[in-house]
């Protein structure tokens, strides 16, 4: 089974970035850059692994998060200088992203 | 006025008056030396004569002279009658007709004045007699003896016809001498009236029971009266208050007309003050001449009107005492020794009278002075010139004292100086004062001037040539000397508002510089300028103030660098807050960068996917110019002010660009609605700011609300352009007046500064823009007034 990956983001471009960069057989990404499309989704299937940006139109990665599954696995994706989450994300991860850092945070989760 | 030309012509009657007792008593003497030598022996009659002449000369005259002239006539008249009918030998025999009809024709003469009358009748009583003797003649009752005597009887006749004739002639004659010597009395007593007439001094006469027997016109004018005056009336029954010098009632009998007769002396000189109804009071000088007519006592008065004369004496006497009453005053010899001092003087200096008489000033001499400034004094007053000035002097106790002192050379008729006169008034409490006031005007910095156009003289205070960095001088130059330490930029300004000054009377104002070491150095100053002008609305004087500013420009530079600076400062401190934000919006494209240039190499193959993936950089990348473009433009310094025509449009975007992030964050609805063609003379960057902080403090008011909206709308109303910035807020009252106050935020704490509008507000008073809060509408709208492009106003 692959992994399941969700990425929250409001900037278009950078989920199509995201999605091209890590989709594989091995790495279901889902993108969406709304909240509510987003959690709706995490309800119906549930995710291995969100990556949920901070800023996001009309609420925050923190507010999204805590309306989630709290034994999903959570990243925080923030191009904020200073983030204090209260939420307990996995970690937090600065824009712009790597692609090799999320590779392999990625292949961290990936099942052996 | 006939009375007094008949008592001023007395003498001239007295005269005439003389010589017909004289012919009178000269005619009787002869008579009787006639009748006598008919008579006695001739030497005997002439013995007989000669006692007429010597006895009955002088009797005549001494009756003529009195006032029973009249009875004197008749008297004579019967005595010749007796004489010719008692006396005469040939009385008895009534044959000496000769004897008494020459006396029957003299008593006409006599008796009467008329002279025709008496004439013709002395004629007619000579031709009677003669007819009568020739009949007597030629009677029996003349005895041979007699008949027979010396002259025939026709010559007889003759003779004594011929006598009585020429006695006529000759009395006659004496009348026309009489008359010839009248009229020249009448010529006189013309010449007298019209001298008395043409006279300003009053003249009247009085008789000794004070009846006005004369007087002229001038007396009547003095005294107001209709032209008879007082003339027959008692002097005393004038209702006229009469009073001395002083003022103390006149008595009656020390009128000097009453004390001219009682002691027979002219009373001259007298000054007398007469209350009249219509007049008021007057002054007269009054003489009183007594004189006798005909035995009659009379006073020729004169009276001059002084009232004019001593009102100027009393008032002189006023002003004087006056003088002496609030000035110092002292007196000096031509030595400078001091003959007068009065109480004010001893009273500033403390010292006694009998200390200053016999001293020159030196004893109050206080050694403020130079020298030079008394010599000066001195050469000035020695020639015939009054002095001026101040002069500090010092009293016995040390204390200095100022006076502004007056000094006049005191001349004689002839023009010599016989004294000095000093006149000085206290001003220590006045020099006090200008020392507080130049003291004040030192710490104000505000020097004063004053300029009189017509006489070129001009004055400064110590303060405007400390300004100027000038000596005091006194100098008619003081104007170009300031004019040429006007910078020259200023300098056309100057002489442009100067001369309209002094051309229309126009007060000025004017900000300028003035330089010192060769332009090295310059003051601000500011010159207020006040025309004075005489009823004409000609300008005669310019005074005013000149305020050194220098202080207060630098600080104003001062200021403005601080402003600059905290408006930097808010701009760094919305920076700060808006940098989380920003660095998210410049992370995000740089994400899309960073993540499609790594896979860049996985579509070399896929020219769609590729060109993609490079649209996508190119897009990103646009987007983090464009906000560093912002950020770069919202963060410059405004230290110095960049105007220029601005679209308004293009300023708003900026500012949304930078505020759009704030209200995504906080999901709020950001509507811009602005005419595309509005044009603003602005710093472009400051008006950003200004929208950056409305907006952003409109996201932070309504970013909890519900509803949560800001509006951005730009249009132009009557060539105004004005700018809201709305949002779904409201505002309580009352705080309009705080609002734009430092440090007033209606945030929580923490998290405003209070800084924000006070900033925004004047940042657009410098551009001539109004910033107010509209209550027209139901939520909270900023609403900005900016004035036309072309007619925006540099106020900075």
């Amino acid at each position: 089974m692959s992994l399941k990956v969700y990425y929250l983001d409001d900037e278009v471009d950078l989920l199509e970035v995201f999605y091209d960069a890590h989709n594989s057989k091995d790495i279901d990404i889902k993108i969406f850059n709304r909240p509510d499309d987003f959690i709706k989704a995490t309800k119906l299937e549930r995710p291995d692994l969100v990556f949920i940006d901070y800023r996001l139109p009309g609420t925050n990665g923190d507010e999204v998060a805590l309306k989630l599954d709290p034994e999903i696995q959570k990243i925080l994706v923030t191009g904020e200088l200073n983030v204090d989450p209260k939420v307990n994300f996995l970690m937090k991860l600065d824009k712009p992203l790597r692609r090799d850092k999320v590779r392999s945070i990625l292949s961290s989760f990936l099942k052996p | 006025m006939e009375n007094i030309k008949k008592i001023s012509s007395r003498s001239l009657v007295i005269q005439s008056k003389l010589f017909n007792s004289m012919v009178h008593s000269v005619w009787i003497t002869l008579t009787f030396y006639v009748g006598i030598c008919y008579y006695l022996d001739a030497p005997l009659a002439l013995f007989v004569g000669l006692l007429g002449v010597i006895f009955l000369c002088p009797l005549i005259l001494i009756l003529e002279q009195k006032k029973y002239q009249q009875s004197a006539r008749i008297f004579f008249s019967l005595s010749c009658y007796l004489y010719i009918f008692a006396v005469s030998p040939g009385f008895k025999h009534q044959i000496y007709a000769e004897y008494y009809y020459l006396p029957a024709i003299i008593i006409p003469l006599i008796l009467f004045d008329h002279e025709r009358f008496k004439l013709i009748l002395s004629l007619i009583i000579a031709g009677v007699f003669l007819w009568g003797h020739s009949i007597i003649i030629g009677s029996d009752f003349i005895p041979e003896k007699l008949l027979a005597t010396e002259f025939p009887s026709v010559l007889r006749h003759i003779n004594f016809f011929g006598a009585s004739i020429l006695l006529a002639i000759f009395v006659n004659f004496t009348r026309e001498i009489k008359r010839s010597m009248l009229k020249e009395v009448e010529k006189e007593s013309d010449k007298l009236e019209l001298i008395m007439k043409s006279m300003s001094e009053g003249l009247l006469v009085l008789n000794e029971h004070d009846d006005v027997i004369s007087q002229n016109p001038a007396f009547c004018k003095i005294l107001g009266l209709p032209t008879g005056g007082y003339k027959g009336k008692h002097r005393r029954n004038s209702e006229l208050r009469h009073c001395h010098d002083d003022g103390t009632p006149y008595l009656p009998e020390d009128h000097p007309s009453r004390v001219a007769f009682r002691t027979n002396e002219p009373q001259l000189d007298k000054v007398m003050g007469l209350v009249l109804p219509h007049k008021g009071l007057i002054w007269l000088k009054i003489n009183a001449v007594p004189f006798e007519d005909e035995g009659r006592r009379h006073v020729v008065m004169t009276l001059a009107d002084i009232t004019e004369q001593k009102n100027a004496e009393l008032k002189n006497a006023q002003i004087l005492n006056a003088i002496d009453s609030t000035a110092i005053v002292a007196c000096t010899d031509l030595s400078g020794r001091i003959t007068r001092v009065n109480e004010n003087f001893c009273k500033i200096s403390g010292y006694m009278e009998e200390e200053l008489l016999g001293r020159d000033h030196r004893i109050i001499n206080s050694g403020y002075h130079s020298k030079q400034f008394f010599s000066k004094l001195w050469n000035t007053i020695k020639q015939g010139h009054s002095w001026a000035g101040n002069i500090c002097n010092r009293a016995k106790n040390g204390k200095l004292y100022h006076v502004e002192t007056a000094i006049a050379p005191i001349k004689d008729f002839n023009g010599e100086i016989v004294e000095y006169m000093s006149i000085r008034f206290d001003v220590s409490e006045q020099k006090k004062m200008e020392g507080q006031l130049s003291e004040a005007q030192s710490i104000a910095k505000i020097g004063s001037f004053q300029y009189n156009l017509t006489t070129n003289q001009q004055e400064w205070s110590q303060e405007q040539y400390k300004i100027c960095e000038m000596v005091e001088e006194s100098s008619d130059l003081l104007y170009f000397h300031y004019r040429s330490k006007i910078h020259q930029e200023d300098l056309p300004q100057f002489d442009k508002l100067f001369e309209r000054a002094h051309l229309y009377g126009e007060d000025f104002v004017l900000n300028h510089r003035i330089h010192f070491d060769k332009e090295k150095r310059v003051k601000y100053v500011r010159v207020i300028g006040k025309v004075t002008k005489d009823p004409n609305g000609r300008a005669i004087s310019i005074s005013g103030t000149c305020q050194d500013l220098t202080e207060e420009v630098q600080k104003q530079k001062e200021l403005e660098v601080a402003k600059a600076m905290s408006i930097h400062n808010a701009k760094l401190a919305s920076l700060g807050e808006m940098s989380a934000g920003i660095a998210h919006e410049i992370n995000n494209p740089l994400g899309v960068i960073i993540g499609n240039i790594e896979m860049l190499n996985e579509f070399k193959d896929n020219p769609e996917k590729f060109d993609s993936k490079i649209n996508s950089i190119a897009r990103a990348a646009e987007r983090i110019e464009k906000i560093v473009k912002g950020l770069r433009k919202f963060s410059r310094s405004t230290d110095h002010y960049t105007r220029s025509i601005e679209n308004l449009s293009s300023i708003v975007n900026e500012a949304i660009i930078m505020t759009e992030h704030k209200s995504k964050r906080h999901n709020v609805k950001l509507e811009v609605h602005v005419e595309p063609n509005l044009e603003i003379l602005c710093d472009g960057v400051e008006i950003e700011q200004v929208l950056v902080n409305l907006i952003s403090n409109a996201i932070d008011a309504v970013k909890m609300h519900a509803e949560c909206w800001v509006k951005v709308n730009g249009f132009n109303i009557d060539n105004t352009v004005v700018l809201q910035v709305m949002d779904s807020g409201f505002l309580s009252e009352g705080v309009e007046e705080k609002l734009f106050q430092p440090f007033f935020t209606t945030k929580v704490v923490g998290e405003g500064t209070g800084l924000g509008l006070s900033i925004v507000k004047g940042i657009l008073e410098q551009h001539g823009a109004t910033i107010n809060l509209n209550r027209s509408f139901i939520n909270t709208c900023f609403e900005i007034k900016f004035p036309e492009a072309g007619k925006a106003q540099n106020v900075a």
